[in-house]
Order: C-alpha cells, then sequence, then structure tokens
C-alpha cells in the first residue's frame, strides 16, 4: 500500500481541525513579521502591495463569486478609498486608522448609492452601472469642485506618513517594513472576520441568492436587501484595501485607477478563485508580480523586446489566462491546491461517514433535509 | 460672451452636436442591443473589435489604397470577426451562464485593445480622411457669432444612423435572416423547437453587432481627426448607457436612448456652470442610476412577467 494512499480524515471543528487552523495562522504570522526582517524595502513593498489588493479583491470574490452579482467597478472604489486616506491624512492631520475606518465608510456609502437601483433589478445593470462609475471615476477627481477637496487633479495626491518604527516593536525592520506588518495585521483582521461572515448565516444567504434567487426568496431571504449588503460590503473593503494601499505606495493619480484597474481586479479574482476567501490572497499576488515577470520574461525574447510598450504584452497575457481560466478553470487555482491537500489530509463536516460508500453517498435523512424543491 | 445658454445661435449649435454625437452614442447602443436581442449577452467587446477595425483601415488608406473603397472591406472583415467570436468562443461558454459571457468579452476586450496598444503605438496617430475636415470645411447655418454650423462629420453621423436603421429595418422586416432573427429575440426556446438554427442565427447577431460598432469606430475616429487606442471606452460606456436607458431590448429605444444622452452631455455643462470640462461620463453615470431608479426597463423596454 502507498504512504498517504489514503487521506488522513479530520472532522470540521475537532481538534485536529483547530491544530491546522491554528497552524496557518501561525505560518501567517511568522510571515507578517519575517518577511520585513529579511526581505530589502523593493520586494517588502511588493508584498504589501498585495495584500491590499486582497483586501480589495475578497470583496469582489463576496459580491461576484458569493452572491453572484458581477461588480466591474472595484478599481474607482479602491481609488475613492485610497483618495480619501490621502486627503484626511495629508490636508487634515488625521491618524491612518481614522483615515482607514473612513475610507471603509465612504466605500459603504458609494456601494449603497450605486447598488441600491442597479441590485434591485436581477440581471447584468450592476455590470452596466459599475463600468460606468470606473470609467466616470478618474474624470471626477480632475474636476475643479475635487480639486477644491483636494485629490491634486491629474498629478495626483500624494500621502506625507513621516512614519518611523516606534520604540515599543522590537523587530529589526525599516519603516517600509512597520508599514507592512501594519497592512499585514489589518488584512488579516479582514480576512479571518469576512471568512466568518461567509460561513455563518450571511454567507448562506448570498449564496442562496447566487444559486437559486426565486428559491432563496420563497425560503425568507431578502433579495434586495441580501445584494446590497453584500455589495456594500464589498465596497467597503475595496476601501479599506485602497487606504492600506497608500501605506505602500504612496501615491494616487486618476491614471492609477481608472478602468484598467478594474479589469485587472476582475481577472485576478478569477485566476485566484471567485468563491473562495483564499482565492483573493492569490489574485493579489497575481495583480503585482504578473506584469513584472511578463515584462522580465519579454525582454529575454527578441522581438518583444524591441516593442515599444512592453507593458501592454502583460495585459494581453491577462486575456489570454482569463479566456483560459473561463474555460478550463471557471473555480480558479485555488481548488486545484485543495484537490491536492484532499489527498492527504480532508475535512468533513462532523456525523458525515468518514468515506464515501463505495455505491455513492449516503442519502441525508429525508426529513432534516435543507433542500429546496427546484422551481418549476 | 457668445457662450450663454441663452444665446439661441450657442443652444442651437449645442443641441446639434449633440444630436450629432449622439448619433454615433446610438449607433453603438444599436450594436448593443442587436446583440442582446440575439442572444442575451453583453458583447463588451464590441469596441474594441471596431478599433481593430478602424486602425486596420488607417493603415489601408495610409498604404495608398482609397479609404472608400477599404471602408466595405473593414465593416465585412469586422462582421466575419464577430461571427467567428460568437462561434468559436461565446457559444462555448454560453451554456455556463451569463457572467462567464461577459468576462470572456472582457477578455477579449483586453486583448484587442492591447493588441491594437502593441501595433499601432500608443500615441494618437491620423485618421483617415474620408472627408473635407478642418475650420473651413463646415456648412453654416446661422450666421454671425456665435455660428450654429455643421461640419461633414456631423452629416456623416447623421446619415450612417439612418443607413443602419433604415437598413435593420428593412433586413429585420423583409428577410428569412430577419423573421427568424426576430423570433429568437422574441422567443428563444420556441424559436429553436419550429427549427431555426439558433447557433447561426447569434452569430448573425454578433457579426451585425461588430459592424456597427465598427462602423461607429469609423466615425468617431474621422470625426476626431485622430485615433487612440483607448478612443473606444468611453464610446462602450455611453453606447452601454444609451442601451440601458432605451431598454436593452429595443432598436427605438437604442436610437433614443444614444441621441438623448448626446444632447444632455452637451448641454448639461452649458447649463450648470460649476462643471467644466470632460464630465459626459459622469453624466451618463447619473442617467442610467436615475432610469434604473424610476423605470428600471427603460423607456422603450418592456417589462418581461415571468412564470417560477
Amino acid at each position: 500500500m502507498r504512504p498517504f494512499a489514503v487521506p488522513l480524515v479530520v472532522p470540521l471543528g475537532s481538534r485536529g481541525h483547530r491544530a491546522y487552523q491554528a497552524a496557518g495562522a501561525v505560518i501567517a504570522t511568522l510571515f507578517v513579521l519575517l518577511a520585513p526582517v529579511l526581505l530589502e524595502d523593493y520586494r517588502i513593498t511588493q508584498l504589501g502591495q498585495a495584500l491590499a489588493y486582497a483586501v480589495a479583491l475578497l470583496g469582489l470574490n463576496l459580491v461576484t463569486g458569493i452572491s453572484g452579482q458581477i461588480s466591474l467597478g472595484h478599481g474607482a472604489m479602491f481609488g475613492i478609498g485610497a483618495y480619501t486616506t490621502a486627503i484626511l491624512v495629508s490636508d487634515h492631520g488625521w491618524p491612518f486608522a481614522g483615515a482607514l475606518a473612513v475610507s471603509g465608510v465612504v466605500g459603504v456609502v458609494f456601494g449603497v448609492v450605486i447598488g441600491l437601483p442597479a441590485l434591485r433589478l436581477s440581471g447584468l445593470y450592476l455590470a452596466i452601472v459599475t463600468i460606468t462609475a470606473a470609467t466616470a471615476f478618474p474624470l471626477v477627481v480632475v474636476q475643479p469642485f475635487a480639486q477644491e477637496l483636494g485629490t491634486g487633479g491629474a498629478s495626483g495626491k500624494p500621502v506625507v506618513l513621516d512614519w518611523g518604527k516606534p520604540s515599543w516593536f522590537l523587530l529589526d525592520v525599516s519603516p517600509v517594513g512597520f508599514r507592512f506588518v501594519l497592512v499585514g495585521v489589518v488584512c488579516a483582521i479582514v480576512f479571518a472576520l469576512t471568512g466568518m461572515l461567509v460561513r455563518g448565516r450571511v454567507g448562506r444567504a448570498m449564496m442562496a441568492v447566487r444559486d437559486n434567487p426565486t428559491a432563496a426568496a420563497a425560503a425568507g431571504v431578502n433579495l434586495a436587501q441580501t445584494k446590497v449588503g453584500a455589495f456594500a460590503f464589498s465596497t467597503m473593503l475595496a476601501g479599506i484595501g485602497g487606504s492600506l494601499f497608500m501605506l505602500m505606495v504612496p501615491i494616487v493619480s486618476p491614471d492609477s485607477v481608472g478602468f484598467p484597474l478594474s479589469l485587472l481586479f476582475i481577472t485576478a479574482m478569477i485566476i485566484g478563485g471567485e468563491t473562495r476567501v483564499a482565492g483573493a490572497l492569490v489574485g493579489g499576488f497575481v495583480m503585482v508580480f504578473l506584469p513584472t515577470v511578463t515584462s522580465e520574461l519579454a525582454l529575454q525574447v527578441p522581438v518583444l523586446a524591441d516593442l515599444p510598450q512592453p507593458g501592454l504584452l502583460a495585459t494581453v497575457l491577462y486575456g489570454v489566462i482569463l479566456a483560459i481560466c473561463i474555460f478550463f478553470l471557471p473555480q480558479g487555482v485555488v481548488p486545484l491546491v485543495t484537490a491536492q491537500r484532499e489527498r492527504f489530509i480532508r475535512f468533513v463536516p462532523r456525523g458525515v461517514p468518514a468515506a464515501p460508500a463505495p455505491h455513492g453517498p449516503e442519502l441525508p435523512d429525508r426529513t432534516s433535509s435543507t433542500q429546496v424543491p427546484a422551481p418549476r | 460672451m457668445y457662450d450663454v445658454i441663452a444665446n439661441p445661435a450657442y443652444l442651437v449649435q449645442l443641441v446639434l452636436s449633440g444630436l450629432s454625437i449622439g448619433s454615433v452614442y446610438a449607433l453603438f447602443a444599436i450594436s448593443f442591443v442587436i446583440a442582446w436581442k440575439s442572444t442575451s449577452h453583453l458583447n463588451l467587446a464590441a469596441g474594441e473589435l471596431g478599433s481593430l477595425g478602424v486602425f486596420t483601415l488607417s493603415s489601408v488608406a495610409a498604404a495608398g489604397a482609397g479609404a472608400w473603397a477599404a471602408v466595405p472591406l473593414v465593416l465585412a472583415g469586422s462582421a466575419a470577426v464577430g461571427a467567428a467570436l460568437h462561434h468559436g468562443l461565446v457559444r462555448h461558454v454560453a451554456k455556463k451562464g451569463v457572467f462567464p459571457v461577459v468576462l470572456l468579452t472582457l477578455a477579449v476586450y483586453l486583448v484587442a485593445n492591447a493588441l491594437v496598444g502593441l501595433v499601432w503605438g500608443t500615441q494618437p496617430i491620423a485618421a483617415p480622411r474620408l472627408f473635407p475636415t478642418g475650420p473651413d470645411a463646415q456648412i453654416v447655418l446661422l450666421q454671425g457669432p456665435p455660428q450654429a454650423y455643421l461640419t461633414y462629420g456631423d452629416l456623416a453621423s447623421f446619415a450612417a444612423l439612418a443607413i443602419v436603421v433604415a437598413g435593420l429595418a428593412l433586413f429585420l422586416r423583409g428577410t428569412r435572416f430577419g423573421l427568424a432573427y426576430r423570433a429568437v429575440a422574441a422567443n428563444r426556446e420556441s424559436a429553436g423547437l419550429v427549427g431555426i438554427p439558433l447557433a447561426r442565427t447569434a452569430a448573425l447577431g454578433w457579426a451585425l453587432s461588430a459592424l456597427i460598432a465598427t462602423l461607429s469606430a469609423v466615425l468617431l475616429g474621422v470625426r476626431n481627426g485622430s485615433l487612440d487606442y483607448m478612443m473606444m471606452t468611453p464610446l462602450l460606456v455611453f453606447g452601454l448607457t444609451g442601451a440601458t436607458v432605451g431598454g436593452l431590448e429595443s432598436l427605438r429605444g437604442a436610437v433614443a436612448g444614444g441621441l438623448a444622452l448626446g444632447v444632455l452631455v452637451n448641454l448639461l455643462p452649458g447649463l450648470l456652470r460649476f462643471v467644466s470640462g470632460d464630465m459626459g461620463l459622469v453624466i451618463a453615470l447619473v442617467l442610467v442610476l436615475a432610469v434604473l431608479l424610476l423605470r428600471p426597463q427603460g423607456l422603450f423596454g418592456v417589462k418581461r412577467l415571468e412564470r417560477v
């Protein structure tokens, strides 16, 4: 018998499962604390960008993967968070934590304003409204009234954060490293809370709305409320992500938060896996590292190195990867990783037989079935 | 100060140029609606297919061939690309749902947009000269400063919209393919049951969509006098807004929505003096939100009743 031929089966919520989760938390903590000690500032900045993107992508996962609506405007929401933070911190002397919170609130407000008209209807209206918002946002920023608010117009808005490492922080890190730790901590909190939300009652309601709106409504789920709530929560996360991004790249300009950013978010979400919380993390790293990797690769190919715009090659590659994912990998890469893990260790709900019976899974008790009858 | 809204010639000029750019929006909105009616999918790649077409046209014209002779070739080519896009890619994803198709057209958008940027560069290039342009090439309607006038680009936009609307009306009402298309638009399942080839009808819808989008791209390029690899993204949004305002299912609505949007985008900055610069997309956003709040099915749309 080959080793590991039979996976270890662990019930959810058992001591073994808790130990697995704790190990994951320890690894994440070590990563956030050790990366700034071991790496140089340039790499730390990239990792921090990836984490900030991941927070916004988590929001996108929530609205698209979990509750089944499509948003093409998360770049704008990310930008709103970034601008809010930049203006509050630089012009009004707010502490960063306050600006972060306000960025989230502003995200919620815009989510409700945009989501409420579009999400009462089924179908593609959210996509239409958000694509308009994503293209309009960079133009709003350069308007005179927006410049009076302090957006800095076309040249962008810098954030003035003169933060060194405080004395109570014992690790030997650079100022960038300390800011990275902050990003990591906020990111971990957001992921933990959102994970709980998705696994709980609210998440189940969202998935019910995604899978069968009629059945969900019949089961007592308020469709409009759930959809608008999911969208507002997701735009809040996008605002927080944009705010965190300011810790890593202390300037935001209209060009950096336009429609292309929204498209990158969508692509990264699909590559990571739209229905998985972990997919957002993968997507964040894809957003940061795919353009770098492609342009480095392109420089080594003689024909491609002569092209006037090597950055556009990354865009071509994004498009091709997006199409490939839609065809062959609609769930993204995270389920592939999960499948590999399940060869060794599987987590099953309590009370479910450890291995499926040879003739297929046992039918659950009829009376306790949570299945709803399919609509006619 | 001549540029006050109360000045009749200025007002006429604003409305005229609004209607004129509105015709381009209306064409693009028609392109959405024509793909939507046959498949219930949004073709977000249409603009970039048009962009490919108009850049090709400029290269062909620069190579010495007559620009006018190249126009029908480019239009036919983009129709073929549109049909191939549906037949080769979209059709296979369509059964997975609406969102994968939107994402797929976005993937095509990304690739086509970046390809245009790679081949023709990211700097604006000269548009093909199809008719006289410049400060003197205009037909003055009202004399004296400020003038009210029409350019040849305005006339071409009106003419193109009229030709497309008339052509579609003839095609949809007068031919077997048009009848099949209308049957599919009315009820896809029943149309399939009576033997109408759904895949072919859908490909026809997407071919027409790409063709009309290319026509609007050519018009936009000629009006601007230059071609830019990002020029179709705002038009995509304006077209989408026009189609939504008019009702996604209605060709009549697309025309009305596009024209209304053009006039609004031109008039509002004249009326409200505190906005300045390029506010068109913001006006579009506010308009589409307002329409979805007040009349979700669009101005000309029909509420579909569903049995569940």
